[in-house]
């Protein structure tokens, strides 16, 4: 590997990464009411099992990079399949994600603006970060991730001071048993907002040190939730668990109540603003496993990953294009089909399964060296 | 390749500019600084926007009258502002907005119809207080121009803090807390109201500004009571009080009681920790009220205020006395006249004792006007001759 | 060598390739007339023979030097006379074998005699002010250093005021600039390593570094794009700039310059490379980071706190600079609410009269600041005064009683403008001026989108800059504690100079 993140860097990255997911925590305000802290809790075992398990992959292939991982354990044929089929999931992440802020952005920050232009602009500062290395991906996160840092402690010692908190708000805890909060816990845990995180591995595999590293994705996890948890739990005590679920996103409500002094205040709008960089960041980690992906499939160089870049990011502009219509639509799909289905799919089903079969092909030879691809965005 | 990369980014920046000239420069904005609604002769909703006249923002401002009073009419809140917009020449910005009023026969009528557009409402800054109004219509409160400053919602608003900081007998209710309350089903809706004595028709010219004698005087009133977002009665100032005190609502609050030798002494109290505790014991519940506070002696008419044990404890005997009557006075109200649970217990029931709320939650009202409520008044005098 | 029958058509002009490498010839005459053909006969050289003769022998000599560039009283009384009275007084006959070890080393004892036999060598020497002797017979010289320009005298500095600290500057003197440096550290292990860079120019370039404390593969790579410069003429030390750094492209500078000995003895002792070049009073200094065009010395002189502060008001000044008229823009045209509600109530009274657009308005103003400011520096001292910064704020007040701009619209301005003239480096004021444009202009179009969209844009360039292979952000962006002691805070001195025993090589690198 020519390019090497160190570990606090790949911490903080994963952090900012789930901290992007901030946006939909809402879809499952409306049916859980005050209970909507407790699947987070669980789901965030999930997502630390989940994650700890991606890792064998690498453990099992002696820690070589991502492709020559999947090669070994899968076999050249079926891991192109199944390149193709995860680069079409990360495309549909990053239009959903995409979708999301452009909805929020219109509502508060332009209202009446043109989507199309709003896409055109984002997509071109996010190609524009593709264009660089794996290092300033790396960097830049470290300086997201103190603003995240910044922010949160501020809204604390903001909403701490100024109002009231109804403790009794949380109550009564589970009142219509446990039945629930199973399916949005469990959801949770693989999807938005603690999952995701197969990409994370393409990431990985430029980490120096695997081997005594494998921790960190525990580490990170717990933090973002730590972050996540707190804000949706001040959102129960201040706002109320009826009046938070008008909306979709718990971290934009509070800032909205907050204000400093009584002066400055409309403190969301700044956030919003901040919060599309940390989704750009996420997006621009999804953009780059599937630039690995399809650089693996199609055997390029490295002058040609810029071309297939351009037509990854065409691509979903194309998608937004055409397929935004209705939002609620879109919000419907992924909540009812995406999540439920396809996440379970792609983010349990298939990377237990290649977890499975590197267990069963641990002893044998490892791919030859001379087919490793020379790794740079 | 450069070439064609460099003239698409151009071409890219050129149609993104097209945007430039078509936003709205902000002195071309019309500011809302209050919302109102009145009932309507047709079925709908009148809604009274008062809008500040932004000539009289200028450095140097001429004698004009610094807001104006636009009604429109229409089937929801939002369709009442679209036909307001109809009525002003530049687009409507309710960056300012910081209060909405109900008329009396609006909430008496119910006021849940309105709420949906308030709480997702984007445009506003911080929260707006929601206010009713007694005995005047709301466009009769809203015309009204106040001799303290230019923008009269800013003095309503501070009217209604200081009632409810210093005084104890109002409260400022924001839009989230009306929400919570209407869309569940536990919990009581109380609003504070304002009327406004006097000559209303003078007080909406700016010539009032110009007389020492306040022509039309607004003050903050009774509070509501509310049921399912309907107006059911009024509380007096002294029940406000008490039922402020229920509710750990109070920052201030002033007490007189008789002292010994026939003088009255006047008490300050303050840092109230009231706690409620429900209860349900063989299927029976009940309540138990625990409110503490600090008492601050501050005027006795008789000129002493003597530093004795025995002083301390007759003004702290006194002062529960006086406070547990208004309260149970209170409670009797709500048993007798208004014959539902105007406390909002029904909160603490369900958030306690959920199961026995879910399985009584319709015959709750008939349950309450015989629940038993026990009160317990614990006054602490901190300081005295202050 | 018939000065009649010079034309200036007919004149064969050397290239460098022919002569740098041709060996003197064995006759003098031959050796003058060459000479004087290929400095074109120009009216400052001196160049004759010189016979001297005592009991023994008789010496044929050639004898050259420049006018202007070399010190008249030395060449005529310490040379010149101390030779021939030398000769004269000489009681044997000199060998021919040894005659020019005996010149060299006998009879021209002085301080600096070097002897070299390329054309090269000689007229680098000559239009150095050295005094060139030829001896007839032989194909080698001696060159006698004679220095003598007229040079500026180390005066102030003029664009890296401190109030406390050293008043001296360096000047165009190459010598007298590596002198400054030498005389704060006297350690020997304080090299300077000479290159002469420029074919037309024949520029005199030092790199100075102290051995042990400067990377060894840093030095390697600066010596490569030293020698690998191709470049005619060098005027200044900035044109070295450009041929130094990586090929990134950036406005944004990675080479720092000085005007300051202490700064660069500073910077050395951290572990940089500083370059000096002749002519020039600039002295370059990499490789940098983007807090370094944010400090000036005065921070270390005194008390951390005070240091701090100052640090703190620059990155604000830098902030306001950047983002001051960007962020007027969000707020009066697009979102308004972030404002407290008197302010926007003030704003939209005062713009009630105005004619122009709010993007026209800022756009024009900031211009307008902007050419006030370089007419401000470009103007001589006689009427330069008179348009100063405040100058053109009285500009702004009349233009603002013309209902032509708004009041809040000046102040923006101006604050901006104190901001950028608050940032220690020239270089980097200039380069912010022209990035804030870019960054109100996607104000100007997307609002608070286009602003945060614009910072994203900014901060992924600034992270991918390299200033010879040190991340731009270094101590921010892969975070290296002990950088963070002299970013934004100034640590105590005891701890900001304190090196790990046996680690070598730069103090705040990455850990």
């Amino acid at each position: 590997m020519k390019e090497k993140i160190c570990l606090k860097q790949f911490f903080k990255l994963m952090v900012v990464y789930i901290i992007a997911n901030d946006t939909v925590r809402g879809i499952y305000a409306h049916d859980l009411k005050q209970d909507v802290w407790i699947p987070q809790l669980i789901g965030v075992l999930i997502s630390v099992l989940l994650f700890t398990l991606y890792l064998f992959i690498y453990k099992n292939t002696k820690f070589n990079d991502f492709d020559n991982s999947m090669k070994h354990v899968l076999g050249k044929f079926v891991s192109k399949i199944i390149y193709v089929l995860y680069i079409i999931y990360f495309l549909a992440i990053i239009f959903f994600n995409l979708t999301d802020m452009q909805e929020i952005i219109i509502l508060h920050l332009l209202p009446g603006y043109s989507d199309i232009m709003l896409n055109l602009i984002m997509l071109g500062a996010i190609l524009y970060l593709l264009s660089k290395k794996v290092e300033v991906l790396a960097r830049l996160s470290e300086l997201v991730f103190l603003g995240i840092i910044a922010i949160f402690i501020a809204m604390i010692v903001f909403s701490t001071s100024i109002h009231v908190f109804n403790f009794n708000n949380v109550l009564p805890i589970l009142n219509k048993g446990y039945l629930p909060i199973v399916r949005p816990a469990i959801e949770m845990g693989y999807s938005v907002p603690f999952g995701e995180l197969f990409v994370m591995l393409v990431i990985f595999q430029h980490l120096d040190n695997k081997e005594k590293h494998t921790k960190v994705g525990t580490y990170s996890i717990l933090t973002a939730s730590f972050i996540l948890t707190t804000v949706t739990l001040l959102n129960i005590f201040i706002i109320g668990p009826y009046a938070m679920s008008y909306g979709l996103s718990p971290a934009f409500r509070l800032a909205r109540m907050l204000d400093i002094e009584e002066y400055l205040q409309r403190l969301d709008l700044l956030l919003i603003g901040y919060h599309m960089i940390v989704v750009f960041v996420k997006i621009i980690v999804l953009l780059y496993g599937a630039s690995i992906m399809v650089r693996s499939i199609f055997k390029l160089k490295e002058k040609q990953t810029k071309y297939s870049n351009l037509i990854l990011v065409a691509i979903v502009f194309v998608a937004t294009l055409f397929l935004t219509k209705r939002y609620t639509d879109i919000l419907v799909f992924r909540r009812d089909f995406f999540i439920k289905y396809i996440g379970l799919i792609m983010e349990v089903f298939f990377p237990l399964l290649i977890v499975i079969i590197s267990f069963a092909r641990k002893g044998k030879k490892i791919v030859n060296p001379n087919d490793l691809l020379e790794f740079e965005i | 390749m450069k070439k064609f990369k460099i003239f698409i980014l151009i071409l890219v920046s050129a149609l993104g500019l097209y945007g430039c000239g078509s936003k709205q420069d902000i002195n071309e904005l019309i500011f809302i600084s209050a919302i109102g609604f009145d009932k309507s002769e047709n079925d709908g909703f009148k809604m009274i926007a008062q809008i500040v006249n932004n000539n009289v923002l200028v450095p140097d401002p001429p004698q004009i009258t610094p807001v104006v009073i636009v009604t429109s009419e229409g089937e929801t809140v939002l369709d009442c502002l679209v036909n307001l917009n109809n009525l002003l020449p530049n687009r409507t910005y309710m960056i300012n907005l910081q209060m909405v009023v109900f008329s009396e026969e609006v909430a008496k009528e119910g006021i849940n119809e309105y709420m949906h557009f308030f709480v997702n409402f984007s445009e506003a800054q911080h929260e707006y207080n929601v206010v009713i109004t007694k005995d005047i219509s709301a466009e009769d409160l809203m015309s009204q121009i106040s001799v303290f400053s230019m923008f009269p919602t800013r003095v309503l608003i501070n009217k209604l803090k200081t009632a409810t900081d210093y005084y104890g007998f109002a409260r400022m209710t924001f839009v989230e807390e009306v929400v919570n309350t209407l869309r569940s089903d536990y919990g009581t809706l109380v609003l504070s109201s304002i009327t406004a004595k006097g000559d209303l028709e003078k007080g909406k010219s700016i010539d009032q500004t110009k007389e020492t004698d306040v022509v039309s005087k607004i003050e903050i009133s009774d509070i509501g009571v509310f049921k399912d977002g309907k107006l059911k009665g009024w509380l007096s100032k002294d029940e406000s009080v008490a039922y402020n005190f229920i509710h750990n609502k109070i920052e201030r609050a002033y007490m007189t009681v008789d002292g010994t030798k026939g003088n009255k002494i006047s008490n300050l109290l303050r840092m109230n920790k009231s706690k409620i505790t429900v209860e349900v014991k063989n299927n029976q519940p009940s309540v138990y009220i625990d409110i503490k506070f600090n008492v601050l002696v501050t005027e006795d008419t008789s000129l002493v205020i003597e530093i004795e044990k025995a002083y301390e404890e007759h003004v702290e005997r006194m002062i529960k006395e006086k406070l547990t009557k208004q309260i149970e006075d209170l409670i009797v109200k709500g048993k007798s006249y208004f014959e539902y649970d105007i406390f909002g217990f029904s909160e603490y029931f369900y958030k306690y004792e959920p199961k026995w709320y879910e399985a009584n939650k319709l015959f709750y009202d008939e349950i309450f006007k015989t629940m038993p409520i026990y009160v317990n008044v614990i006054p602490n005098i901190e300081r005295m001759d202050v | 060598m018939n000065q009649n029958t010079k034309s200036f058509v007919k004149e064969e002009w050397l290239s460098e390739d022919e002569y740098i490498d041709k060996i003197l010839f064995d006759d003098v005459k031959e050796n003058i007339e060459f000479v004087s053909n290929t400095l074109g006969d120009s009216f400052d050289l001196v160049i004759r023979e010189i016979v001297l003769k005592n009991v023994h022998q008789e010496i044929k000599l050639g004898f050259a030097v420049m006018e202007g560039l070399s010190d008249s009283v030395f060449v005529n009384q310490v040379i010149l006379d101390n030779l021939a009275n030398r000769f004269t007084k000489l009681d044997e006959k000199i060998k021919k074998s040894n005659m020019v070890d005996y010149f060299e080393k006998t009879l021209i004892p002085l301080s600096n005699v070097r002897v070299e036999d390329k054309y090269g060598k000689l007229l680098n020497h000559l239009l150095n002010g050295d005094t060139i002797i030829m001896i007839d017979g032989f194909t080698c010289f001696l060159a006698i250093s004679s220095k003598g320009f007229k040079e500026r005298a180390v005066e102030e500095p003029k664009n890296n005021v401190s109030v406390k600290g050293s008043k001296e500057a360096f000047t165009e003197s190459f010598a007298t600039n590596v002198s400054l440096l030498r005389k704060r550290m006297k350690n020997p292990n304080l090299r300077v390593k000479t290159y002469i860079i420029g074919k037309k120019t024949n520029c005199n370039i030092a790199l100075v570094y102290i051995k042990g404390l400067c990377d060894e593969q840093l030095l390697n790579e600066v010596d490569k794009r030293l020698n690998a410069t191709e470049i005619e003429s060098i005027v200044d030390s900035s044109y070295l700039k450009y041929f130094l750094k990586e090929k990134q492209h950036s406005i944004f500078p990675l080479i720092y310059d000085t005007e300051r000995p202490d700064s660069v003895i500073g910077g050395l002792y951290e572990g940089r490379f500083a370059i000096i070049v002749d002519g020039s009073p600039n002295v370059l200094i990499a490789p940098v980071t983007f807090s370094n065009f944010l400090t000036s010395a005065e921070d270390y002189f005194s008390k951390t706190f005070v240091g701090t502060a100052l640090r703190i008001m620059r990155v604000l000044a830098v902030a306001f600079a950047l983002f001051l008229p960007a962020a007027y823009m969000c707020i009066v045209k697009f979102n308004s609410e972030l404002l407290p509600i008197n302010m926007v109530y003030s704003i939209t009274g005062q713009r009630t009269n105005v004619p122009l657009p709010a993007d026209l308005e800022i756009i024009l103003t900031c211009f307008a600041f902007d050419l006030l400011t370089e007419a401000g520096t470009r103007m001589p001292r006689a009427v330069g005064t008179a348009l100063s910064f405040v100058g053109a704020i009285v500009i702004g007040q009349a233009a603002v009683e013309a209902s032509l701009i708004s009041s809040m619209m000046l102040i923006i301005v101006s604050v901006n403008g104190i901001g950028t003239l608050l940032i220690p480096d020239y270089e980097m004021s200039q380069t912010v001026k022209f990035v804030r444009y870019f960054i109100l202009l996607a104000a100007l179009v997307y609002g608070i989108l286009g602003f945060a969209i614009a910072v994203f844009v900014l901060l992924v360039h600034l992270i991918s800059l390299r200033s010879f292979g040190k991340p731009y952000l270094q101590p921010l962006a892969p975070l290296a504690k002990k950088g963070l002691l002299d970013s934004l805070v100034v640590a105590p001195l005891g701890k900001l100079l304190k090196r790990d025993k046996d680690k070598k090589g730069a103090i705040n690198e990455k850990v």
